[in-house]
């Protein structure tokens, strides 16, 4: 899987084929050597395809600031398993992770939600466990009411489909 | 590796509800701390100065390495012992850097009844020497001591892992080429005295130091014979006369300074290799931890919160996310150490032992060292779950976990109730070092329960004698044991009876377990081998 990186606003594929003296790099299937001192230091100069170039980075978290030729760049990296579309909801109902019973219930039906919003709060073994959205949604549909008991696995809250509504 | 993703709300009511809370825990904490390690009466402050005798604390400071930090263990050992008779169970232990290398210390708090052993200070001593043999870490012996509190002595002298230990932990110490060297500031009179005899090195400070089997009082009740502690034991005759002891010195200072080159003088350990990347600190704020932590140990919180906090980048890389889903597994990096996590977020269900035994062999077979968090209530109970066999499950998480040859650390966030407490590698399961919170809470079954149980049980036997029970004589029965439980399953009482390894500020877990595993390295790890799991 090739690496992708966003240069601003544009994503890029950068491979590393070779490192060592001469870095060697794919970008959107283009080949560049790059030589690199010391790519932590803030200041350094890259010899770009032969060129040399003076470049100024700076690190904040996973978001890196570099300045070539005068030009200003936001360089991240993008993970590839939240680019393939990973993290997101895949159903639209909320199921007991254990019998229980309903403590208290924060929505109503209708109601329009945000992910990690506390929909209703179960209780079992003594423990208080809250039940979040895990996506952003219209709430189609609530089963079971304060104090009543449930098993587990069974639907707890369903979400408006989109295409249904 | 990807990073969590908080969900936490800092605006929100609950958020600044416990974070008032937890804050308040942690006032309580550090000014128990304090007061344990500073207030003494001026009297014994007094006897201390005369003598030239510098305070536990300040030897320790002086021994170690400036700048580098000092993780101390059970500061509040014996908070709820003796009515308070013996703060820090009047022994300091902790891990530090000594000329460059890492060792365990174990120094003699002569300001509380001029240092004698209570029996909690005896466990605290075996217990600092059982970290020195496991993780094969060097000690240094700062000892003033007048010997066992001979009021207590059956509770201290003969048992297994009473003071007789401390001794045979030295031995095998010593046999296993793990070096010690002993200061003596003080008397080392009767068992005291075959600590700095069993050490490989021992500093004596020139009038105050003195080495004997019997000290003057005794002498002279014995035999007769008048003799001062200088003639009898004192750095002139063990440094001079008979070779008992290695090295005088004419001040505490000098001694503390002799005893670092003989460190200087011990090869470095060659550590055990793991798996390692650059440090990055973790990305979400770790004081963000007293906003999380509930103010009820009945309410559930999401555990990746807390991972979110200690880790490296608060990057996770989280095994089996929908399987098993109320405990969490998964990698992690430490101070860039890489360690596999295994974190309570529910009761443990049939899927959730199994995934957590998996885990865990997992771990072994590559190596990695492992941390539980725990915040465990207990295995599930109900038809349903024992049909399902959710013992023999749960016997195969604490096989596995039993027989981890990986170094294991555990962290009690907040309740460790029930089995739950083995299958997460409580106390009895040998984690290298384990640490718990100020709300954290240890008990076989919760508080309310037990009390509502043996509160039950009482009133059938008076109703069986035919009295009618009134709700003030249901509360007169159910009260104190409610009191006594909760008191005993406190994080207070826990470390008071050394069951753990020290409360823990949460904000200081990250630094603490990277000390851990850092130190734990100094011993290999074996190749994964365990006996027989129920399948």
């Amino acid at each position: 899987m090739k690496p992708k990186f966003r240069l601003n606003t544009q994503e890029h594929e950068v491979s590393p084929l070779k490192r060592g003296d001469v870095n060697l790099l794919e970008i959107d299937g283009r080949l560049v050597s790059v030589i690199a001192d010391d790519v932590h230091k803030a200041k350094q100069q890259f010899v770009i395809d032969g060129k040399i170039q003076d470049v100024y980075v700076a690190r904040d978290g996973d978001d890196l600031f570099v300045q070539l030729n005068g030009e200003q760049w936001h360089v991240q990296a993008i993970n590839p398993i939240d680019a393939a579309g990973g993290g997101s909801a895949s159903g639209n109902i909320l199921t007991a992770p254990m019998p229980g019973v309903v403590v208290s219930l924060n929505v109503a039906v209708g109601e329009e939600v945000s992910e990690g919003q506390t929909l209703l709060t179960i209780e079992s073994m003594k423990l208080q466990t809250a039940i979040t959205a895990d996506r952003d949604g219209l709430i189609a549909e609530i089963y079971y009411q304060e104090a009543q008991t449930f098993d587990k696995g069974v639907e707890l809250v369903r979400f408006e489909v989109p295409d249904e509504a | 590796m990807r990073r969590l993703q908080s969900r936490i709300d800092k605006t929100s009511d609950n958020y600044q509800t416990y974070r008032a809370h937890n804050l308040d825990l942690l006032a309580e904490l550090k000014r128990k701390s304090e007061a344990a390690r500073h207030d003494r009466p001026a009297r014994d402050l007094a006897r201390l100065e005369k003598q030239n005798k510098m305070r536990v604390h300040e030897r320790i400071a002086h021994l170690l390495d400036p700048g580098t930090p000092f993780l101390e263990f059970s500061t509040l050992a014996g908070n709820m012992a003796y009515d308070g008779e013996a703060p820090q169970a009047s022994i300091v232990t902790g891990l530090g850097m000594v000329s460059g290398r890492e060792v365990v210390i174990h120094a003699d708090d002569s300001s509380v009844k001029g240092g004698a052993w209570y029996p909690l200070s005896v466990k605290k001593i075996v217990r600092v020497l059982d970290i020195a043999i496991e993780n094969r870490l060097p000690v240094v012996h700062l000892c003033d001591s007048a010997g066992g509190f001979l009021h207590l002595q059956s509770s201290l002298f003969a048992d297994k892992y009473f003071a007789g230990r401390i001794f045979r932990n030295q031995c095998l110490l010593s046999k296993m080429g793990i070096p010690q060297v002993a200061l003596v500031f003080g008397h080392c009179t009767a068992g005291g005295a075959y600590i700095p005899a069993l050490s490989e090195y021992s500093v004596m400070v020139r009038g105050n130091g003195a080495i004997f089997l019997g000290g003057p009082p005794l002498v002279k009740a014995a035999t007769g014979e008048e003799v001062s502690a200088e003639e009898l034991g004192g750095a002139s005759v063990h440094t001079v006369v008979n070779g008992v002891s290695d090295y005088a010195a004419d001040t505490e200072l000098e001694a503390i300074a002799i005893a670092r080159e003989v460190v200087e003088t011990w090869t470095p350990a060659e550590k055990t290799q793991i798996a390692t990347q650059a440090v990055e600190e973790p990305h979400y704020d770790p004081s963000e931890l007293y906003g999380i932590i509930p103010n009820d140990i009945k309410v559930q919180f999401d555990m990746r919160e807390v991972i979110a906090r200690i880790v490296d980048g608060s990057r996770f890389h989280e095994y089996q996310p929908e399987y098993g889903t109320t405990l969490i597994c998964g990698y992690a990096y430490i101070w860039g150490y890489k360690v596999g996590i295994l974190a309570n977020n529910g009761v443990l269900f049939n899927d959730s032992s199994l995934k957590g035994a998996h885990f865990v062999t997992l771990c072994n077979q590559n190596k990695v060292p492992i941390v539980y968090l725990q915040n465990i209530t207990g295995f599930m109970v109900g038809k349903d779950y024992e049909t399902q066999g959710i013992t023999k499950d749960g016997a195969k998480m604490i096989m596995a976990q039993s027989c981890s040859e990986v170094p294991k650390f555990t962290v009690i966030v907040n309740g460790s109730f029930g089995a739950g407490n083995y299958g997460m590698c409580g106390r009895a399961f040998d984690p290298r070092f384990l640490f718990i919170w100020p709300q954290g809470q240890i008990s076989v079954m919760g508080g309310e329960q037990a009390a509502k149980t043996l509160t039950e049980v009482k009133i059938r036997q008076l109703e069986r004698s035919g009295e009618v029970v009134s709700d003030e004589q249901i509360a007169a029965i159910r009260d104190p044991i409610e009191q006594e439980y909760e008191s005993k399953a406190s994080a207070y009482y826990s470390t008071s009876e050394i069951w753990d390894d020290g409360i823990l500020d949460p904000v200081d877990t990250r630094n603490a377990l990277g000390m851990a595993i850092s130190a734990s390295l100094n011993a290999p790890i074996e190749d994964p081998n365990y006996g027989v799991f129920r399948f």
